[in-house]
C-alpha cells in the first residue's frame, strides 16, 4: 500500500515480497477478515496465531525481559499462548533476577519472588474485568490493586514496572524508581478515538 | 493539543533504530540490526521488526469506555515514528492481519477464545471482525458510534500516546549486563540531560493507531465470563 520508497535498501523489500506471497496462498478475500478452517492449528483457530510475525500484551515484556536478538524474534514469533511459558522461562527469569537486584535487595518484587513473577509475566496478555467501569492501575487484577485492570493511555506502565521488578512496592514514592517520563507530551481527549491528533511536522 | 518544537530529536535511541534513508549491504545490515532494537513498549523490539514497521505493534491497550461502561475499547498502535523522516511509512499494510486474541473466563474456568481481526482492503478502508459482527471504516474517520451491531472502528495516523525514558534503561542495563553501578534513578537522570532535559524518547513521534470499541456482551457471554485475556498479533493475510 505505500508507494515504495526509492532509499529504501532491497533488505526492507524481502518481506513485503513474503508477506505477499503468503497473501496470495491464503484464502482470504480482498474485502474483509477470513476465517478460514476452525479446527485445533489451523487458520482459523482463534487460539492461536499462524505465521505470526509480532505480538504483544504488556508493555516492555519482550524489549526489557528478553535479551537477545533470537529470543526476541522467537519471542514475538511464538503465537501459541500454552508453549510460552516452557519457551521463555527460563531467559526472563534470569532478567527479572538481574533488574530486581538493581535496588541491591534480592526477592523484594511485587508478587514475592523471582519464580511467581515470571509466571505472571510470562503470560504475556492484559487482563480486564469488564463488568467494572473504573480502569486506573496496571496488573491490577493480576496483583489485586482493584479497578477493571487492563491499560489506559494515561497510566505510566514503565513506573509500575520498575516498582513491580527493583522495589515490589506498587505504591512507592521513592524517585530513583521512575524512569522521569510521567506523562503524554501531548493531551489526550476524552471522547472517541481518545488518542490525540497527530504533529503536524514530520522533520524529527 | 500540544506542537512539537521544530528538530526535536532523541538522539540515544534514534542513532540505534534510524534506519530509512540509509543504504546498508548485506553485512552492515545484519550488524545493525543485531544492535537496532532499543528498550520500549515493543515498538522494535526484534530484528525482524525492524524489517516490517507495518507488522512491527508499537503498544496495546484496554479499557472501559469512561463515558459508557458496556463499551471496551481496545487499541493496537504500530509503525513508530510514522509519517516522519526517521520513518516515511504512513498507512497500514493490506498484506497483514492486524488481530485481537481474546480469552474470556468466569473465575477460574475458561469460557470462549475470540479473535477480533482488522484488515485493510485497500489504503483508505479498515474492516474488523468478531465472529459474525463487522464492523467497517473510512481511515481517519473519527465520527463513528457505537451502532446496533456493537463494534466501531476507528484508524489513523494519531500522537504516539506511550511515554519511557528508553535511553535511561538502556544506560542502567547495558547489552553486556554489567550493571551501572549508579542507581536506576540517576540513570534516567543523565539520559534525560543527555537528551536536553527530556526524559520521553518517544515525546513528538506519531503512530499508526486502530481503536475499536465493542460492546462487552460480544466478548462476555453477556457478562457471564466478565474477566478477559488480550493480546496482539499480526500475521501475513
Amino acid at each position: 500500500m505505500n508507494t515504495p520508497n526509492a532509499r529504501t535498501p532491497v533488505a526492507l523489500a524481502l518481506p513485503t515480497l513474503l508477506l505477499a506471497i503468503a497473501a496470495g496462498c491464503s484464502s482470504g478475500g480482498d474485502d474483509g477478515p477470513s476465517t478460514g478452517p476452525t479446527g485445533p492449528g489451523t487458520s482459523g483457530d482463534t487460539r492461536v496465531v499462524i505465521g505470526q510475525i509480532d505480538r504483544m500484551g504488556r508493555p516492555g515484556v519482550s524489549t526489557a525481559l528478553i535479551r537477545t536478538d533470537d529470543d526476541e524474534d522467537a519471542y514475538n514469533a511464538n503465537g501459541d499462548p500454552n508453549t510460552w511459558d516452557a519457551a521463555f522461562r527460563a531467559p526472563m527469569l534470569e532478567r527479572v533476577r538481574l533488574i530486581d537486584g538493581l535496588d541491591e535487595v534480592p526477592n523484594n518484587l511485587v508478587t514475592g519472588s523471582a519464580d511467581s513473577l515470571t509466571t505472571l509475566l510470562i503470560d504475556d496478555r492484559l487482563q480486564i474485568d469488564t463488568s467494572i467501569a473504573m480502569c486506573d492501575a496496571y496488573l491490577a487484577l493480576e496483583i489485586g490493586l482493584g479497578g477493571c485492570g487492563g491499560r489506559t493511555l494515561e497510566r505510566d506502565v514503565i513506573d509500575d514496572t520498575l516498582r513491580h521488578l527493583i522495589t515490589g512496592d506498587p505504591e512507592d514514592t521513592n524517585p530513583l524508581i521512575s524512569d522521569l517520563a510521567n506523562a503524554n507530551d501531548a493531551d489526550l481527549p476524552s471522547q472517541w478515538p481518545f488518542l490525540a491528533e497527530p504533529f503536524a511536522s514530520t522533520d524529527n | 493539543m500540544a506542537s512539537r518544537e521544530s528538530g526535536a530529536r532523541h538522539p540515544l535511541v534514534r542513532r540505534e533504530t534510524r534506519r530509512r534513508g540509509t543504504p546498508l549491504g548485506g553485512v552492515a545490515c545484519a550488524a545493525l540490526l543485531a544492535s537496532g532494537t532499543a528498550f520500549a513498549a515493543d515498538h522494535r523490539d526484534s530484528p525482524s521488526q525492524l524489517l516490517n514497521p507495518q507488522a512491527d505493534i508499537n503498544d496495546i491497550y484496554a479499557f472501559m469506555n469512561p463515558n459508557d461502561p458496556e463499551e471496551l475499547v481496545l487499541v493496537m498502535t504500530v509503525v513508530q515514528n510514522a509519517a516522519s523522516e526517521d520513518e516515511s511509512i504512513s498507512t497500514f499494510s493490506n498484506t497483514i492481519n492486524y488481530d485481537f486474541l481474546i480469552e474470556s473466563s468466569a473465575g477460574t474456568t475458561v469460557v470462549d477464545n475470540l479473535r477480533l481481526r482488522c484488515v485493510f482492503p485497500s489504503e483508505t478502508r479498515i474492516s474488523c471482525s468478531l465472529g459474525d459482527t463487522t464492523a467497517t471504516g473510512t481511515v481517519g474517520d473519527m465520527t463513528q458510534t457505537l451502532p446496533e451491531n456493537g463494534m466501531r472502528v476507528y484508524a489513523g495516523l494519531r500522537e504516539d500516546p506511550f511515554f519511557f525514558n528508553g535511553p535511561g534503561l538502556n544506560m542502567t542495563l547495558p547489552e553486556e549486563d554489567e550493571f551501572a553501578t549508579m542507581s536506576p534513578g540517576l540513570m534516567f537522570q543523565a539520559a534525560a540531560a543527555e537528551n536536553d532535559g527530556e526524559a520521553d524518547a518517544f515525546a513528538g513521534e506519531n503512530t499508526l493507531a486502530m481503536v475499536i470499541g465493542i460492546d462487552r456482551d460480544l466478548l462476555t457471554a453477556n457478562q457471564a465470563a466478565p474477566v478477559l485475556k488480550i493480546w496482539a498479533a499480526t500475521s501475513p493475510r
